[in-house]
């Protein structure tokens, strides 16, 4: 028992030594931690704030714009998000959402289901819709052609139209999105390159 | 006695502790104490990032957090921050004062930003990958504050700003040098301004250019206080640092396992000896495909910064890194509106 006294007598500066920088180690890995996986969830879902804001903030017959920062910050080169919404009544939603819904989130849940990944919010309105815009170069006439870029110089090449994909890429560092309300209808619309086309395989801009 | 000494031993541990953890504390009150915690935590972090190693600075993210700066006459500046956090400066309504309040406010902004960034001194882009040419360098930007203004006489003040004068003219806070000189050095007379090319040579009066600042006006209420930093190595710095991270790998490698770093070493130069041919087929092969990488990964950064910098340089002027496409670092003031901002950035690195 004296023995044990004696321990922690004569080794109190160590111990306190011992203790505080294990606190330092232990908070310095916390910060660094919350550092790197933060970042992007954080930036998206101050995004969705300022959506959120600015959308309640118009009244019915107005528009307006917002520019809102990519997620990515470039340390990640497979970074990439997207900005999806889905109106009260509209089905093949994520679980997640009820009611009138905005979601940001990554390539790597381009669904929205994962609420560790992806930010989603309840937005006050009945219905909601998110489009961008993005010329093609189509090959066949359009019932045919095939939902990717296609080299101007080639042969098949014919015209140029237009698409229109139900999300906005967010794609560069500053995303400029156009917001109109009518009623409690609120549309976000924005603009996206052809690359997009590569990526999604077409499955969704047809 | 040496009980006694023991204690006495101890004794001076303790005082040399208490002193220390003071000494400490001090430091930290000082230095949270003198700026904002934001303002303090990105300087830390530019910090942080800039005496990281090569291979580390990629992982180390900046905590810096755009400020939002309301110059009012009577609104809120809700169109341009709903909801969000901002600082209110009230302008009044004469249109004169009001100009000289946003002068004053954004060539504060700029010269705070320069300053917390290092004034261009450190580098806080460029990872490993980019330094030994495996990737392409790009320009990083710090969007440092937004500045809206929300004024019935907005379109009278915004005609009348004469930023790159107030540069010129006026001391910036603690100095003895005008904004312009402690932008750039004490030689500095004329702005580099991005717009025609006229009005480029026409500005620049002197030999000696401002290479660290220039500013991009635009008639929108909002305004942008940028630094961007885009800092390419050349041809000979890319092998260099490829032979120099390499060389630190091997020893490393050789310092943690020698035995496994010796036999592998020797069992790849027996073989060479044995296959000389297919070896120097097999190396200089590999060798040429990753050079040639290396070469078109620092030609495009270079290209890139050309590209950047000039937009925002005034041609002829000292600066071998500018001229020579080597990259740069500056702060700019722009309308606050994508296209102009992703014209000169690959990414942002600040929180909105």
């Amino acid at each position: 028992m004296n023995k044990k006294g004696n321990f922690f007598g004569d080794n109190a500066l160590g111990i306190f030594i011992a203790v505080i920088s294990l606190i330092a180690l232990g908070f310095g890995a916390a910060m660094v931690y919350k550092a790197i996986t933060a970042g992007e969830f954080e930036l998206s879902q101050k995004n969705i704030d300022l959506l959120e804001k600015k959308s309640e903030s118009i009244k019915s017959g107005q528009e307006t714009k917002i520019t809102i920062q990519e997620p990515c910050d470039g340390r990640s080169e497979e970074c990439k998000w997207y900005i999806r919404a889905w109106g009260a009544n509209t089905r093949d939603k994520p679980s997640r959402c009820i009611g009138s819904c905005v979601c940001i989130c990554p390539k790597d849940d381009f669904n929205c289901e994962s609420s560790e990944r992806s930010v989603c919010r309840k937005f006050n309105f009945d219905e909601i819709k998110i489009s961008s815009k993005m010329s093609m170069r189509t090959a066949k006439p359009l019932s045919e052609a095939p939902l990717r870029p296609i080299d101007p110089t080639s042969p098949d090449f014919q015209r140029i139209i237009g698409v229109e994909c139900p999300f906005v890429i967010l794609d560069k560092p500053l995303i400029e999105l156009n917001v109109a309300r009518d009623g409690e209808s609120l549309l976000f619309s924005g603009e996206c390159t052809e690359c997009i086309l590569d990526e999604l395989e077409g499955k969704l801009c047809a | 006695m040496e009980k006694r000494g023991q204690i006495e031993k101890e004794t001076m541990y303790w005082i040399l502790s208490i002193i220390g953890f003071l000494v400490i504390a001090f430091f930290l009150y000082r230095l949270f104490d003198a700026i904002s915690y934001e303002e303090r935590s990105c300087e830390l972090s530019v910090i942080t990032r800039a005496t990281s190693i090569d291979a580390a600075k990629q992982y180390v993210p900046l905590q810096c957090t755009t400020r939002k700066i309301c110059l009012r006459e009577k609104g809120d500046c809700s169109e341009s921050f709903a909801g969000e956090k901002k600082q209110v400066v009230n302008l009044g309504s004469d249109a004169g004062k009001a100009r000289e309040i946003m002068e004053k406010t954004l060539a504060e902004e700029m010269y705070q930003c320069w300053k917390l960034m290092g004034e261009g001194k450190r580098d806080i882009v460029t990872s490993l990958s980019t330094k030994t040419g495996f990737k392409e360098a790009s320009s990083a930007c710090v969007l440092c504050a937004r500045v809206a203004l929300d004024s019935e006489q907005a379109e009278i003040i915004l005609e009348n700003i004469n930023l790159s004068k107030y540069l010129t003219s006026h001391q910036a806070p603690g100095s003895s040098l005008t904004y312009l000189q402690a932008f750039t050095d004490k030689s500095a007379s004329s702005y580099a301004r991005v717009g025609t090319a006229n009005e480029v040579y026409r500005e620049q009066s002197s030999d000696k250019r401002p290479v660290g600042i220039v500013e991009l006006e635009g008639n929108e209420p909002e305004s942008a206080v940028l630094f961007m930093q885009i800092k390419p190595p050349n041809y000979q710095e890319a092998f260099g640092n490829i032979f120099k991270s390499g060389g630190i790998i091997a020893g490393t490698a050789y310092f943690l396992f020698p035995r496994s770093v010796a036999s592998i070493a020797v069992s790849g130069a027996s073989r060479a000896i044995r296959n000389p041919v297919a070896s120097a087929v097999v190396l200089g092969g590999t060798a040429a495909w990753q050079a040639s990488i290396v070469i078109m990964n620092v030609h495009a950064g270079r290209a890139a910064a050309a590209g950047k910098c000039d937009r925002i340089t005034v041609p002829g002027g000292e600066s071998e890194n500018i001229a020579g496409s080597g990259g740069c670092s500056t702060v700019v003031v722009l309308p606050y509106k994508a296209n102009a901002i992703n014209e000169l950035c690959d990414y942002i690195e600040s929180k909105p």
